[in-house]
């Protein structure tokens, strides 16, 4: 039986909550809290409401996520990398 | 009793049952009459169910038709159709210990493209065992299935893995069908580990939905998905594939 490890989906930000934590609606409808990956947090990468980001969910808790990517109006989910 | 010898010979009960459960994977029996024969066949030999385990989950195999890809639940009384592609992972607890394994094949009458995307998995499968040995690291084994079904035009999937074996039917580490990072970030394989290799890979694009059963994982483009999978003790130079008659032997 296969193991379901680390998922990536695809939400919009709807809420910024205090301690850099935003609500994120996600593709399928569901509400979700998600935090910013280090890396994000490192170089003060601002999400504000509206914004389109890609987020990371494990399969131990549904309502929560990570965010690893935003992008802006006009701008597009950069092509997946083969590695 | 020690968890070499437990996991060794729940293995063995494993691999029978998955040798009778593909014979009798053919046209015209139901995931239902499968399961059932599953249920009876562990009985018999001496072993218990394992996948009723997973918190959640009430039935001893997960049998996947065509785009099914992974935790398919067997309850479905239609019969299978010539041409199905059908996957079949059972799993055995025997004294205190997990074992897993699965097999993809084509009911009925294949077609060389359906031929071609099992061969992919079995030597994927094969390449992938190779390579598991002390001093290695997991992430060899992801590369070893990554490539090869590279090679042949399809993809694995990222979602889903293989995992480690024993007490817990899923334990560490866990062992990704893609290469996520460098090798040496990856944990070592170290002698004497049980691991479940478990090859999980998509004609078309590899996107997943989980329907609405929740448990069924398909892929969403509807093209064909296969699992190839064995439990592998790790020895002092190499592997030992616990899950006895193996996939190379039976196909």
């Amino acid at each position: 039986m296969a193991k379901i490890g680390i998922t990536e989906h695809i939400g919009t930000v709807t809420e910024a909550l205090p301690n850099t934590m935003f609500r994120v609606k996600l593709e399928d409808d569901r509400e979700i809290i998600a935090h910013l990956s280090g890396k994000m947090r490192m170089f003060r990468i601002s999400i504000m409401p509206g914004d389109k980001v890609k987020l990371e969910m494990t399969p131990y808790d549904s309502t929560k996520g990570r965010i690893t990517y935003r992008v802006r109006e006009g701008q597009s989910f950069p092509s997946p990398t083969t590695n | 009793m020690n968890k070499l010898l437990a996991m060794r010979e729940g293995g063995k009960i494993l691999g029978e049952v998955r040798h009778k459960l593909y014979e009798l994977t053919q046209v015209g029996i139901s995931p239902l009459e499968l399961e059932l024969k599953t249920r009876a066949l562990i009985k018999n030999l001496g072993g218990e169910l394992s996948f009723t385990k997973v918190p959640g989950y009430q039935w001893a195999t997960c049998i996947n038709l065509n785009h099914g890809v992974v935790h398919g639940i067997p309850t479905s009384e239609k019969p299978f159709q010539s041409g199905d592609v059908v996957t079949v992972d059972v799993g055995v607890f025997y004294r205190g210990y997990h074992t897993d394994a699965a097999f993809t094949k084509v009911v009925g009458e294949s077609t060389p493209s359906k031929d071609r995307f099992l061969e992919a998995g079995m030597m994927g499968l094969k390449n992938a065992i190779a390579v598991v040995k002390p001093g290695n690291y997991i992430g060899d084994i992801s590369q070893a299935m990554d490539e090869t079904i590279k090679s042949f035009g399809y993809s694995c999937t990222k979602e889903l893995t293989g995992h480690g074996v024993g007490r817990e039917l899923h334990e560490e580490p866990m062992i990704s069908n893609v290469v996520l990072t460098k090798r040496e970030k990856t944990p070592l394989i170290v002698k004497d580990q049980t691991l479940a290799i478990e090859i999980i890979y998509v004609e078309g694009q590899p996107t997943l939905v989980m329907e609405s059963d929740r448990w069924t994982i398909s892929t969403r483009d509807g093209k064909i998905a296969a699992v190839q999978e064995e439990t592998v003790q790790v020895t002092a130079d190499g592997c030992s594939i616990l899950t006895t008659p193996s996939l190379f032997q039976i196909m």
